[in-house]
């Protein structure tokens, strides 16, 4: 897939757990691996406005989109 | 989801009198074949009568009965795919499967049906026919052939939900 998720090192610059993400934004720790291992076929807004403002950080700091030939 | 009770029963009731069906048409197809006259046998929904045993009168007795084993084959899977919803489990391979299966069996019986109905008038009347009227029922016919094409149109919406549920499913 051509979208990103770099869940991971923002995780590491907050030194942050993912099951703690996971309880802060109210997703199961199964949920959240599918989101960062880039198996998620849609995000809901909801979501990604809890993971902004635990992670404190912008939508785009978390996706990012890369060019696949 | 509540399952279909009701469904189930009357397709087993179906399943089974077919059954029987098939039973007795084997025992009546093979007593006409071995024993021949007095014997006679029906076809068409008892609207013609084999008296004599020929190549072309067994190839008709075959027909209508690989028609029975046909629509016994179908109601054997719609059984299976009722059964496979009470586990509550939907969109499934199986069940999109079985779906189209019931489908091309459904309509290839129709269509072997309307052949030997045919074929019955020019070898044991010795006069062709073919025509279209309210009252001989060919609308049940063209009904169930629909009935046919539905269930292959609904594996194909199968396919399609079973996608959606899986968008669903991994939606975060």
């Amino acid at each position: 897939m051509s979208i990103n998720i770099n869940l991971d090192s923002i995780l590491e610059k907050r030194g942050m757990k993912s099951y703690e993400l996971a309880e802060l934004i109210g997703i199961t720790t199964a949920n959240l691996s599918i989101l960062k291992t880039g198996k998620a076929k849609a995000v809901r807004f909801s979501t990604l406005e809890a993971i902004c403002k635990a992670l404190d950080c912008q939508p785009g700091d978390i996706l990012e989109y890369i060019e696949q030939e | 989801m509540k399952s279909p009770q009701l469904l189930k029963l009357c397709i087993d009731i179906c399943f089974i009198m077919l059954i029987i069906d098939v039973t007795f048409s084997f025992i009546t197809y093979t007593t006409f074949v071995f024993y021949g006259e007095p014997f006679t046998v029906t076809i068409n929904d008892n609207q013609k009568e084999i008296a004599d045993w020929s190549f072309s009168s067994g190839l008709l007795i075959l027909s209508n009965f690989a028609v029975l084993l046909l629509s016994t084959y179908a109601i054997y899977l719609l059984r299976k795919l009722i059964r496979s919803f009470f586990k509550n489990s939907f969109f499934t391979k199986l069940q999109t499967a079985l779906f189209r299966l019931i489908g091309q069996l459904i309509v290839l019986s129709v269509i072997l049906q309307f052949i030997v109905h045919f074929f019955s008038t020019v070898l044991l009347e010795k006069r062709g026919e073919i025509g279209f009227s309210v009252a001989s029922g060919y609308y049940i016919s063209l009904f169930i052939l629909s009935i046919g094409l539905f269930f292959i149109y609904l594996s194909k919406l199968f396919e399609k939900s079973k996608s959606l549920q899986e968008e669903n499913d991994l939606t975060v």
